[in-house]
Order: C-alpha cells, then structure tokens, then sequence
C-alpha cells in the first residue's frame, strides 16, 4: 500500500461525522479545452443528453413497466464486478490497490445515516474500472466512497472537488451520471447534484429501502 | 474347434468395434450444444408508438429524454411503417416523463418541462414551460431536439421536433430565438425511438 493510500485510510478513520474522506493529490488529467466564443457571437455547442431506460405503457396509458429486462449482472458490468450486497472486504478486492486488512469493524461510521452505516472511500484515480473512463478532469482531491449497511455495499458516491488544476468537475460527474443512467431504477438509482464546492454522484442499491434518502452534505463536515 | 473359431471371430469383432460400441452405450452428454439463435430485430417491423418528452434539471441544466413506449391497439395500422400514437396522452404520463428526473435531483422543484416560456430566466418554475411543447410522437416524427441560450447559470431552452436531427435542431433553435429574442447557440437532438 503507498503512503498515498495510507494516508486516506487514516485520515478516514480520523473523520467520524460524514462519509468523506481527506483529499489526497493523485495526478488528474488536464481539462478539456473550453469552448471559446467570439465576444457577442456565441459558439455553437452540442449539450449532452441523457437517456434513462425506456418505459413501457398499455394502450390506455394506465399503467407502465420498464420496458426493459435488467438484472444486478448489468450493473455489475459497468463496476468491473463490484455490485450491491457485497461485504468491505470483496470490494476491496476488487480494487486494483486494495487496503490490507481491511475489515467492518475498522471501518468509520456514517452517521449521516439511520442506523450503522460504515464506509471507505478510494481516490478517483485509485477506482479502477469504477473511473469509468473519464475523459473529463476530476480534481486531484476526488474520491469514491463505498458505503456499508450490514447487509453489504448499498451505495457508491462520487465526490468530484475543483481544484487549481479542474476548476469545474461538473463535465466529469455529467459522464459519471451518464455511464450509469441506463441501469434503470429497478436496479440501481443515480442522484446527481452539488454540495458546496463538490459535485456529488450517488449511486445506490434500488433495495436500500430508508437508506436512499440520505444525501451527502458538505457544509456539515 | 468350428465353434472356438467363431467365438475367437466374434470376440475379435467385437474388441475391433469396441470403440463405436463404447461411445453409443455410455451417457449422452449434457452440453448438447444447442445454441440459441441470436435475436434477430425485424427491419421491416413498424415502428411502435414512442412519446418522448425532453425534461431540464434546472439546478445543474442537465437534459433528460423521457421515453414512453405504448402498447398498439389490435386494429391500428402502420402508416409509412409508423404505428400510430393516441391523439391526446393524459398528463400522468407527462409528469411520469418528469419524474425520470425528480427522482434524480436533489430537489424535485428543479425539474422542468425542456419547451420554456418567455420571462423563465426570470421566473424559473414549471408553471412556465409547456408539457405538450416538450414532446414530440414517432407517428409523426423521428427526432426531437432542445436549443438554449445561458442566462448566467441558467440555461433556457425550446424544444421541437423534425424529420431529421438537422430539422429538428433548425426548428428548435428558431423556435428558440423567436420565443426568448435571444441566440440560442446550444443545441441537442436524440432520435425519438430511442437507440
């Protein structure tokens, strides 16, 4: 484990109030160039769009379904084999740098959720295949977090911070939302949104039941 | 002597043919290979009726596509390969289209019909937008597109529909600057039938 790692594990430990660990400075992409347009003529721009699963209604629109078949095998797909349910340790696992010995009983609480909640969190550019590709920068500070109930992994945030170096994550959490948005909500629910400085992209079991609710907020740590 | 060579014959035969023998008296295997064919999607098939609304996260101006599929009545008919869609859709199924993004949001009040009213940037609410101008019908189209112009943060938007991506987008951007007598230089266009 490098002494990046260490640091975070540590540093989550040391913060008990909310899932967030410390920032560390791993080496982030440089951002995208910025559209630039001509003083009173602006540029023309393609806005992304996002397309959630299809539903299906009956003729008399009454009544509706998805209008597709998925399963956790979709969701586990898109994480490198990650998925709901799993205990710390097998998610850990599947990290291309896991912590040693991590286990439950080490890890800090959640507490902005009911009940026991515990959680470790991995710097974005530590996330293997949970980095999903980002074109986009992210900021050297970002991290994922993986939240426990004691019925296994039930949500993974994403917590994207500007920085001198990216100082709008934004296009980065529109691809993070945008990679998972086609796991429809039966299986997965995708939140997006911004707390404080941090754009936040909440991924959580459609089986968490009083534990979806919860949303990450800054301004209490 | 006869009957000790027939026997030698017969044994000979049968250790010859053992092999064959062997291979059809033991289990058949389970892996039959019975390969499912892949699924084959019908070209020619009628397109069936889709109703897609584009809906505005006003809070971050994300833009969803809502897309609602409807069941076909026994008796209708394609028309230039295109199964109708009803003449009115109730508004349960517009605000089912809304919900693909307040159950995404921090705050369900940021969601909002994409088609925008005159004055938005300054009173940005749904009462100022229109559901029926936020959708466009597969019977009768097959893209759908938004343009926007940015009033500071807030990104203000119509929709319209066309026979292309290009028609689409050239209509929703006059529609656009007509509306708000702003340019409207960001634009987006998804097919209506979805990929």
């Amino acid at each position: 484990m490098g002494p990046r790692r260490t640091a975070i594990l540590l540093l989550l430990a040391a913060s008990q109030a909310c899932a967030q660990p410390a920032a560390v400075p791993p080496a982030a992409p440089n951002p995208p160039p910025a559209p630039v347009a001509a003083k009173g003529t602006p540029a023309a721009q393609t806005k992304r769009i996002f397309l959630p699963p299809p539903l299906q209604w009956d003729n008399a629109m009454l009544t509706f379904r998805p209008a597709l078949q998925q399963t956790p095998s979709d969701f586990a797909n898109l994480t490198g084999g990650i998925a709901f349910g799993m205990s710390a340790p097998a998610v850990n696992a599947h990290l291309p740098d896991p912590y040693p010995g991590l286990g439950w009983n080490g890890l800090p609480l959640a507490n902005e959720y009911p009940g026991e909640v515990r959680y470790f969190g991995v710097p974005i550019t530590l996330a293997g295949p949970l980095r999903i590709g980002l074109a986009a920068c992210a900021g050297t500070a970002s991290y994922v977090v993986f939240l426990f109930s004691e019925r296994g992994l039930f949500r993974l945030s994403y917590r994207l911070i500007a920085d001198k170096t990216c100082t709008d994550t934004n296009q980065a959490a529109q691809e993070i939302f945008y990679r998972y948005l086609p796991i429809g909500q039966t299986v997965a629910r995708s939140m997006r949104y911004r707390s404080g400085k941090t754009e936040v992209v909440d991924i959580t079991d459609s089986a968490a039941g009083y534990l979806i609710p919860p949303r990450w907020r800054q301004d209490i740590n | 002597m006869a009957l000790q060579l027939k026997r030698v014959l017969w044994l000979l035969t049968i250790s010859v043919m053992w092999p064959w023998f062997a291979a059809n008296a033991g289990p058949q295997p389970f892996d039959l290979q019975l390969f499912v064919p892949p699924v084959i999607a019908d070209s020619q098939a009628p397109i069936v009726c889709t109703v897609i609304y584009l809906i505005a996260d006003i809070a971050n101006n994300d833009l969803f596509a809502a897309r609602m599929r409807i069941a076909p009545r026994e008796a209708d008919t394609p028309v230039h390969n295109r199964l109708p869609c009803p003449a009115s859709v109730p508004l349960r199924v517009a605000l089912q289209g809304l919900d693909v993004c307040t159950s995404r949001a921090a705050d369900a009040k940021s969601c909002v019909f994409a088609d925008m009213s005159r004055g938005f940037d300054r009173e940005p609410n749904i009462a100022n937008t229109s559901q029926i101008e936020s959708r466009c019908s597969s019977d009768t189209f097959s893209d759908i597109a938004g343009a926007c112009w940015m009033s500071g943060k807030l990104s203000v938007c119509a929709v319209a529909c066309g026979q292309s991506p290009e028609e689409a987008v050239s209509r929703a951007r006059e529609r656009c600057q007509e509306k708000h007598r702003q340019s409207c230089p960001v634009t987006v266009t998804v097919p209506v039938s979805g990929p």
